[in-house]
């Protein structure tokens, strides 16, 4: 019997090192930093299974049922731990929380289990051969884990499949058990059927983690996917590269948080600046909240009302603690009040608002919906919410890879009555990028008040932005509407031929 | 005929849609795609379905109107319209059925509007003044400069507009361009070249020959000529052989008449494109001007400036034109009364196969109204769950498979704003034209569900493979009488009808039954003479 003792070691030891493995990568995989967050979570396990030794004195009678007992709890817990970091991580905004809950609770579950079989042995074995058998086989079950994790495991079965997997071994030890020890049991028919509902559990769990693990999807991005969804309306990836995070909707690049400060300091900051009084904001688009982050540092803002067509998006980037990091926490602000609405519908049909500035933030024209966003009808409805003096921006792609685009942009502002101000700017992971300034009159603009410490944004830059050499130039005067969507396919043109 | 033989006849044959609407909604459909029909409510087909015993006791009303319009679709609307506008309002509008429109009639489901028949406006000629004021004055236009009318952009059809599945890709546009054979491209080119010149082909009174309303164009014995030949025969004698461009006017037919261009006047089929001499200053002219629940948008504009005229579900029975006056019969449903109407002139805007049963007018003889013929239509309204997609073009508009008897589906939902939607509403359309009309009619009123099902889908399968299983629910609306076919002999009955027209005292027709040619601009066109005829008399 004893040896069957020896080799339950060996399967709890192997189990408890593969959840903190996977505990540690996952921390480090979605959190970047990897040496940090190996050491914490290593440190807070192995403090747990101290906790959990610790507690094994308080467990005087059945030390057999209850060993069974925690096998099961360790094996849906420790099991379960990767799917349940991976859902969160887009959910919460407590990921560190549960993360290190996660942590110190398997962790006090595997530290209850060597004291315990030691006890259970110690009337078989004598002290000196208990301890030197009972440590041997927690070390060799330890190195075969630490090799097997990098080598076989996550290669050929994923991050949540290794888990589950091991998850499926301590509950079926726990079922072995219960049949070697049926006759000394109390109810081994309960215990039977609460380790066999764990063991269905995890065996749902395995097949279905396929949805949940995306990171096969990394060869596509060649950098880690941190997180994948599918919203209503668009797939939203976001990946890490080494500290950097990028968000990809429909595949398209949205932000890469190395850079993604010149791209709004140059989107938000011509226009607020140039504002006599920025009290009421408008931005369509931006769920990001990086728009509205920059927003934020004009201490004159009252209110700033932000419009964007994907709830899920919004929720990530004010829930999830990495993104509320980046975006200053910019979409929990008193000041924001989120609409989730279509732009251009909740324009003519809702908006009753005027606004002292506007910010938009729409993807690229690639096809006739988004389209839409930019033609001259939807000028004349944003006009619905504009003063004589309001000031509105737009990023209107890149005036070097799609220039006739970027000028058509322009020609349809400027059809719509509107006085425009292009300019541009270097965006490293977008390439050149382009932005029109509009208004009714954007003639002798002053500098009202400009925050200090921006990163990249000056006057002086704005100046050289609003300079077009030749090769950003053209003279067509192409005008999107509604029933010719003339801008679609020049912008198809156009990016396509860079990839020709 | 007896009326009463009328009655039953419009009961057991089921005319017109509008006139028979369907007795039965159910959703008989086996599968788990519910099916409805869509109509007027049930018990109005039970009332016309046996007599007019039912409304024996109801009291009579007598009432004397200066002028009573007899149906409230395009033309009787316009010509309420016209009125108004002359400042004169001692009119009543009498239409059949619970909504106004006729042709141009709408319905609604959970996540659109859908036209029932008619569902754009062609840009209009700039001849037709009355028509350009008309959409100005619902910034349909907003300005017109130096002669060009600026439209509405938010109204006029959005992009992509049209698509054609051609060679297993969708290609935008309807006109059959890729990969084609040199030959059939000139011979397209030199088509096209040559509408170009009818548009500006003119009469020895220096009068345009074509022009869309055809009261504004001029006359001559070289049109005759072309009506009494079909369009196919026309083609063939003026060495046009291209399979595609065969394909294309064939469609354009059966699109615009319900009728193939081997069954429609030659006169006709030049008129649908020579016909449009649009000018605007802000777009394509040959974009069209469309609206989720079709020309319904217009009909419900047209009715808003007179809605204290238009008396809705009421059945004219007899109209009699007597010496000095004209007698009408007709039952309220609304309030259950006989109505006997004096009225010093009358305007009868019911289809042709209506007003030749209750019209009794020395000026208008029963034998007029022979030989106006209409093809029967099915429509059905499809709800998908999945947008309908395909290589190339994105959804358009107007969606169309090359080299197929059928006319594709048009969105329903295209107008709209929004950048998504979750469920799609499209309407096919399919005109019955492969027998004679009365054989067709007679097939369209015993279809079952499953049958109009069966021909609805397999006309989407054709375009979209695997499109049946993304189908939540299809309305089929069906019309007894689609638009008015012109046949060869179109025009010359056209002239019949201005000469009878001249003679008439107190009974004016304005119908497009009888302008041949089935378009809201011709409805808008007759109900302003017939409004201008009124007025005069009123003087």
């Amino acid at each position: 019997m004893h040896y069957l003792l020896l080799f339950t070691i060996f399967v709890i030891s192997t189990c408890g090192l593969i959840y903190e493995l996977v505990a540690g990568t996952l921390a480090s995989y979605l959190l970047g930093d990897s040496v940090t967050q190996f050491s914490t979570v290593i440190g807070t396990y192995l403090f747990a299974m101290g906790i959990g030794s610790y507690l094994s004195k308080f467990i005087r009678k059945n030390l057999i049922e209850h060993f069974i007992r925690i096998e099961v709890i360790t094996g849906v817990i420790g099991g379960l731990s990767s799917a349940v970091l991976f859902i969160s991580f887009g959910y919460s905004g407590y990921f560190r929380i549960i993360l290190y809950g996660l942590v110190v609770l398997t962790g006090i579950f595997v530290g209850l289990e060597i004291p315990l079989i030691m006890r259970i042995l110690k009337n078989q074995v004598g002290f000196r051969d208990l301890v030197s058998k009972v440590f041997t086989f927690d070390y060799i079950g330890a190195l075969i884990a630490s090799i097997a994790f990098p080598m076989v495991l996550v290669p050929y079965l994923n991050l949540t499949r290794t888990s589950v997997l091991f998850g499926l071994f301590n509950v079926g030890l726990a079922l072995y058990l219960i049949y070697y020890f049926r006759k000394e049991l109390k109810q081994p028919t309960l215990l039977f059927i609460q380790a066999s509902g764990a063991a269905l559990l995890l065996i749902f769990a395995f097949v279905y983690a396929g949805r949940i693990n995306r990171i096969s999807e990394t060869e596509i991005y060649g950098e880690s996917i941190i997180y994948a969804t599918n919203s209503k309306y668009q797939r939203i990836v976001l990946t890490r590269d080494r500290n950097a995070y990028s968000l990809f909707l429909n595949n398209h690049l949205q932000f890469n948080s190395r850079d993604e400060y010149r791209y709004h300091e140059a989107l938000v900051h011509p226009v607020l600046s140039h504002c006599s009084r920025p009290k009421n904001i408008l931005v369509l688009g931006g769920g990001d909240g990086f728009a509205v982050r920059e927003i934020l540092k004009y201490p004159q803002v009252k209110h700033i009302t932000l419009v964007d067509l994907d709830p899920k998006l919004v929720s990530i980037f004010s829930k999830n603690e990495l993104m509320t990091k980046l975006n200053n926490n910019s979409l929990n602000s008193p000041k924001l009040k989120v609409v989730q609405a279509d732009a251009f519908e909740w324009l003519r049909n809702t908006a009753t608002e005027k606004y002292d500035a506007i910010i938009i933030d729409f993807p690229d024209p690639s096809n006739y919906s988004v389209g839409k966003l930019y033609t001259l009808s939807f000028y004349k409805s944003l006009q619905r919410v504009m003063t004589n003096r309001t000031l509105a921006v737009m990023q209107s792609t890149s005036p070097l890879y799609a220039k006739e685009s970027f000028w058509c942009i322009n020609s349809t502002i400027e059809a719509s009555y509107l006085q425009t101000i292009p300019y541009h700017t270097y965006v490293p992971s977008f390439g050149e990028w382009g932005y029109i300034l509009f208004g009714y009159d954007v003639n002798g603009l002053k500098t009202y008040s400009l925050p200090k410490k921006l990163k990249y944004y000056s006057n002086e830059e704005f100046r050289s932005m609003k300079f077009f050499p030749p090769d950003m130039q053209d003279h067509k005067k192409v005008i999107n509407r509604l029933d010719n969507q003339a801008l679609i396919p020049l912008f198809e043109k156009e990016w396509d031929s860079l990839f020709d | 005929m007896e009326r009463r033989t009328f009655v039953r006849y419009i009961g057991t044959l089921g005319t017109a849609a509008i006139l028979m609407p369907d007795l039965l909604a159910c959703s008989g459909s086996k599968s788990k795609i519910s099916t409805n029909r869509l109509g007027a409510p049930l018990d109005r087909g039970h009332l016309l379905r046996g007599n007019f015993d039912f409304a024996k006791d109801f009291p009579v009303i007598e009432m004397e109107i200066p002028a009573v319009i007899i149906g409230g679709g395009v033309s009787g609307l316009s010509t309420g319209y016209h009125l108004k506008k002359n400042g004169f309002s001692d009119f009543l509008i009498l239409e059949l059925n619970d909504q106004v429109g006729g042709n141009s009639g709408s319905g609604q489901n959970d996540y659109s509007k859908y036209p029932l028949g008619a569902h754009y406006l062609s840009l209009a000629n700039p001849t037709n003044k009355e028509l350009i004021s008309f959409l100005k004055e619902h910034h349909l236009i907003i300005k017109e400069e130096n002669g060009f009318q600026f439209y509405n952009e938010d109204f006029l059809c959005h992009a992509p507009d049209e698509r054609l599945l051609f060679k297993g890709v969708f290609h935008e546009g309807l006109v059959p361009e890729y990969g084609i054979s040199e030959e059939s491209n000139q011979e397209i080119a030199r088509f096209f070249k040559q509408m170009k010149e009818l548009k500006l082909a003119k009469n020895s009174d220096g009068v345009d020959l074509f022009n869309i309303p055809i009261s504004r164009a001029g006359i001559s014995t070289d049109l005759e000529a072309l009506d009494n030949i079909t369009f196919k025969e026309y083609l063939t004698d003026h060495n046009y052989h291209s399979e595609e461009l065969h394909w294309f006017l064939d469609y354009c037919c059966r699109d615009d008449f319900g009728a193939g261009y081997d069954q429609v006047s030659a006169w006709a089929g030049i008129h649908y494109f020579a016909g449009r001499k649009a000018t605007p200053g802000n777009t394509d002219p040959t974009t069209v001007l469309t609206w989720a629940e079709g020309n319904g948008y217009l009909t419900n504009i047209l009715e808003k400036s007179i809605q204290e005229q238009v008396k809705r579900n009421v059945i004219v029975h007899s109209i009699e034109e007597l010496d000095n006056q004209v007698f009408i019969q007709a039952i309220d449903l609304s309030s259950k009364k006989n109505l006997h109407i004096r009225s010093e002139s009358c305007v009868v805007s019911s289809p042709s196969y209506v007003a030749k049963h209750i019209l009794k007018s020395p000026h208008w003889p029963q034998s007029y109204f022979e030989g106006i013929r209409h093809n029967p239509w099915l429509i059905g309204i499809v709800v998908l769950n999945q947008i309908p997609e395909g290589n190339g073009t994105p959804l358009a508009w107007d969606n169309v498979k090359f080299g197929t008897k059928g006319l594709g589906y048009v969105s329903d939902r295209h107008q709209e704003f929004a950048q998504t939607r979750d469920k799609h509403v499209i309407s096919v359309y399919l005109a019955l034209d492969q027998n004679d009309e009365h054989i067709e009619r007679a097939r369209l009123f015993k279809m079952t569900d499953e049958e109009m099902y069966h021909l609805v889908v397999s006309e989407l399968t054709s375009m979209h493979p695997t499109i049946e299983e993304h189908i939540e629910s299809i309305s089929f609306q069906r019309w007894g009488h689609g638009m008015v076919t012109p046949y060869p002999g179109a025009l010359s009955k056209y002239q019949e009808y201005l000469a009878l027209k001249q003679k008439a005292k107190r009974v004016h027709l304005a119908h497009t039954d009888y302008s041949s040619y089935s378009v809201f601009e011709e409805g808008f066109d007759l109900g302003l003479l017939a409004a201008t005829e009124i007025l005069k008399h009123e003087a």
